[in-house]
């Protein structure tokens, strides 16, 4: 089965998409509006993996550096970078995207 | 996690950036090490690493000397660089992070301990720096190729020393280059934000380095029984101690034993005239083959004379010249010796 990414960022213009329409595949039942997408649900894959593995790791940044292979600081500044574009995507709102952190 | 498989790296992420991958205890541990060898290897090859970028090959020294001076810089780069984290980076770092990694950023310096070794790199330094003396001493250049040859050195010599100054160049420029890397790694700071703390910082860090190993030296050397001289005119007495046995051995080598003979004061040249020089110089190479070459030279001293051991390999055997040199430059004592280090055979 394809692991699809969620498109955050609309093609075109740069912009935040937003969700308009929800489908139950169980029953086909739509549910259509206008939602944004939370900061979380905005990061990049990447970053998103890096949330999950943080939290799984009970917020240990020296187990996350285990895991990942890295040293502990490189782990805390990927975190701090993190805590920055969140930081950013709150400050901007549902309507503003920006470029995505490397 | 995505990091996981490609967490070997890269050749060019190890080389320039381990900090990636190691920081922290394993990176000062690691970095330590490699301090302590480098200053063990120093000490074979008088190379002193007497500053944060500094590397001189000079006067022997104990072995202490070598791996405090190595503890000097480290520390020197670890203070200053962890104070220029903690007024730039928004985050607070970690003196362990900071230090390890500065440890580590030192590895390349290994590297110029280690060519630093070569024979040919000793022997034309030495001569150089006897070459140097000699005309700072007012002594008058009568050939000027006498500058890029000096006496006892070959044109591999040269070329042997220019690779050794090229290498410790290279290793300088990488290990400033590592020690930026492991700022930034550690105190989460790049860019010109990075660039703008972390040059006060190397500078401070090597002024400080500066000032603490000179003051170490003289801190030792007025602690030292029986030594009254000060670094600096031991160094250049031990120097000129080696260039006497070398140049005196090579005159024998070359027959010229009236120069040889020249070269000594009043009493040995009474106790050994010419004729007597050239006949032991005759039963020496009669008894063990013709002349090779020197393997090399160490200085030792009792009271106010050193003496030069020019460890010489013929083709039967070795054996130790002592050249015993006075306070004021002549030869007063001539002994042949067992070599403390047997050479090796082929």
């Amino acid at each position: 089965m394809i692991n699809k990414l969620l498109p955050v960022q609309c093609p075109s213009c740069g912009k935040a998409l937003r969700v308009t329409r929800f489908h139950c595949p169980e029953c086909a039942t739509g549910v259509e509006g206008d939602f944004p997408l939370p900061p979380l649900a905005r990061l990049n894959p990447e970053e998103q993996e890096f949330v999950l593995h943080f939290v799984k790791s009970s917020g240990s940044l020296k187990q996350l550096a285990r895991g990942y292979g890295v040293s502990y600081p490189t782990v805390r500044n990927r975190l701090d970078a993190l805590i920055d574009r969140l930081k950013e995507l709150e400050a901007a709102g549902p309507e503003q995207q920006e470029n995505g952190i490397s | 996690m995505t990091e996981t498989k490609a967490s070997t790296g890269s050749l060019r992420t190890w080389l320039f950036n381990p900090f990636h991958y190691v920081a922290g205890g394993t990176s000062l541990g690691l970095g330590l090490a490699i301090i302590l060898v480098t200053g063990f290897l120093g000490s074979l090859s008088n190379s002193h690493f007497d500053g944060v970028l500094d590397f001189h090959t000079g006067a022997p020294a104990p072995l202490a000397a070598f791996l405090v001076t190595g503890i000097i810089n480290w520390a020197c780069m670890g203070i200053a660089l962890y104070l220029a984290g903690l007024i730039a980076s928004k985050t607070r770092p970690r003196l362990l992070d900071v230090a390890g990694t500065q440890a580590l950023a030192r590895t390349p310096v290994l590297l110029t301990a280690l060519v630093a070794l070569l024979p040919g790199y000793q022997r034309y330094s030495t001569a150089l720096a006897t070459q140097l003396s000699t005309l700072a001493q007012g002594t008058p250049m009568t050939d000027p190729m006498a500058l890029l040859l000096p006496e006892g050195t070959s044109a591999a010599d040269l070329a042997t020393f220019a690779a050794v100054v090229f290498v410790a160049l290279v290793a300088v420029v990488w290990m400033v280059a590592l020690m930026y890397r492991a700022f930034a790694v550690s105190c989460n700071l790049r860019g010109v934000r990075g660039a703008v703390a972390f040059i006060p910082g190397l500078v401070a860090a090597w002024a400080a380095s500066k000032a603490l190993v000179i003051g170490m030296l003289v801190f030792a050397s007025s602690c030292a029984p029986g030594v009254s001289e000060d670094e600096d005119a031991n160094y250049a007495a031990n120097i000129e101690t080696t260039e006497a046995g070398r140049q005196f051995v090579a005159l024998l080598v070359g027959g010229q034993f009236d120069a040889a003979v020249g070269r000594f004061d009043n009493t040995m040249a009474k106790a050994m005239p010419v004729p007597r020089l050239e006949q032991v110089w005759k039963e020496l190479i009669a008894k063990s083959g013709p002349y090779k070459e020197v393997a090399g030279v160490r200085v030792e001293r009792q009271g106010k004379l050193r003496s030069a051991f020019v460890t010489c390999l013929f083709e039967k055997e070795s054996h130790d010249i002592q050249v015993v040199v006075s306070p004021s430059g002549e030869i007063c004592g001539l002994w042949l010796r067992e070599p403390s280090v047997q050479p090796e055979k082929e």
